[in-house]
């Protein structure tokens, strides 16, 4: 997330890496979804969970870009191998002067977590990743953009936010949504070492019951793109 | 069917000794004539009045009372009448009531009904008298259906306002699995996000360049796909 609340944690989780050799590579995810209706009944509970609950929840409106970093030549084979490597680039709209992100996600882990698990890298970046990435030989996968509210409880990260489409046509004002509702998503950054925050990410998603059922789902067996 | 029982019962049990009370002052009221005479004391008498008055004012709210089943809705029906003395009944009144009779209680176990009621009903025998027997079946048998309409429409009615109070009271959908899936598919896979197959010719977002012209290279690039007229009508900077 391309915010100025998370470049001097990207700061400190790069020195605090370079001084322990500890890069927390691994994220637990829980992702929901709540209707819009519904949306501000959701947000005054988190306000009510989270951190800062006298301030007005933060606003983020960030462009997202995907591209896909595959050998585009080579034949189809099955396989994890041949469906390459899915590289993000965010950057967010209302603050141009901020840096880009780069992010990586893996797949997620199998095994019995109370949250999706999987190996994530982000990394800012300056503006001109995209061109690099190209000169790499990736190509444009898809890009959206997400508009929602950030907040933060201890180590994890709340975003509620709503995806649009990016088109022919589209402006920043004119966005086309996807669906009717808003994406809810519960994060922490960790390491292989620490597993005991799932429980804690855990915990807050049963508080957001029976408004948002909060789960881990594997976005591969939702079917192909 | 239980609860309206209990409260039957509990008013019967409440009314009972409200009577028992007012059966107990006035008692003490009589005595109280018949003991002193014309030597007694009008005071006395008005303290009993009121006692009696008072006791009355509790029954009657009491028969009012939101919780009292409507009694006028029971039938109480006697289930033996007999004129000999029955022994239980002597003790239950404390020897007053020797037998459950006409003598005794004659407006509660009359038959006959009351003269305009009596009237009507001998008309309406007249009446039924004077029709066919053929039609009389026919008109039952039309009524018989009417009815039977309307109570399917009565009771269609209710089913569609319990289930509808019973959908309300439960919670109103907030969230939908459906949405969930396309948003993480989305979010994971690009699914439902335009899918270019041409690699853009511009570098699409990503230059030097202030917002708006990133934008319009957006356009540019996400149009490719459908309008390739408009992608190079629209962009300045192809080439």
């Amino acid at each position: 997330m391309a915010l100025p609340m998370s470049v001097p944690h990207v700061g400190e989780t790069i020195e605090s890496a370079i001084k322990n050799q500890i890069v927390p590579d691994q994220e637990f995810l829980l992702q929901g979804s709540v209707l819009d209706t519904s949306l501000g009944v959701v947000i005054d509970r988190l306000r009510g969970l989270c951190d800062n609950a006298d301030i007005p929840p933060e606003t983020f409106h960030d462009h997202e870009v995907v591209y896909l970093l595959k050998d585009f030549n080579a034949p189809v084979t099955p396989g994890p191998a041949a469906q390459g490597v899915m590289l993000r680039v965010r950057r967010a709209v209302d603050h141009p002067e901020l840096p880009y992100q780069l992010r990586y996600v893996g797949y997620p882990e199998l095994g019995n977590y109370p949250a999706l698990l999987r190996n994530c890298l982000d990394v800012p970046v300056s503006s001109n990743v995209c061109e690099f990435l190209q000169e790499l030989g990736a190509k444009l996968d898809h890009e959206f953009m997400a508009k929602g509210y950030i907040m933060k409880k201890g180590r994890i990260k709340v975003t509620v936010f709503k995806m649009y489409k990016v088109g022919a046509g589209m402006s920043k004002d004119n966005l086309e949504p996807l669906t009717m509702s808003h994406m809810v998503e519960l994060s922490v950054l960790t390491t292989k070492t620490d597993m005991s925050v799932a429980d804690d990410l855990r915990a807050l998603a049963d508080q957001l019951k029976p408004l948002v059922q909060l789960e881990r789902m594997d976005y591969r067996r939702l079917g192909p793109p | 069917m239980q609860r309206e029982e209990r409260a039957m019962d509990a008013a019967l049990d409440a009314i009972l000794q409200r009577v028992v009370d007012i059966k107990g002052s006035l008692q003490e009221l009589v005595v109280k004539v018949e003991r002193e005479g014309e030597q007694a004391d009008w005071p006395s008498y008005l303290n009993s009045f009121s006692v009696i008055s008072a006791q009355i004012y509790t029954l009657m709210k009491l028969l009012k009372n939101e919780k009292t089943p409507i009694l006028r809705n029971y039938l109480t029906l006697p289930l033996q009448l007999n004129a000999d003395p029955d022994e239980k009944l002597l003790v239950a009144t404390e020897g007053r009531v020797p037998s459950f009779s006409h003598d005794f209680v004659p407006n509660m176990l009359r038959t006959k009904p009351e003269p305009d009621v009596e009237q009507r009903h001998l008309a309406l025998e007249a009446k039924m008298a004077q029709v066919n027997a053929d039609t009389a079946q026919k008109q039952i048998n039309v009524h018989n259906k009417v009815v039977k309409h309307v109570m399917d429409l009565v009771n269609t009615a209710r089913e569609e306002w319990e289930t509808e109070t019973a959908s309300r009271t439960n919670q109103p959908q907030t969230c939908s699995i459906n949405e969930t899936q396309a948003l993480i598919a989305a979010l994971g896979t690009g699914k439902g996000f335009k899918i270019r197959t041409q690699p853009p010719g511009p570098s699409p977002t990503m230059t030097q360049q202030p917002p708006p012209q990133i934008n319009t290279a957006n356009k540019a690039v996400s149009a490719v796909k459908t309008n390739i007229k408009a992608a190079t009508a629209i962009h300045p900077y192809s080439r």
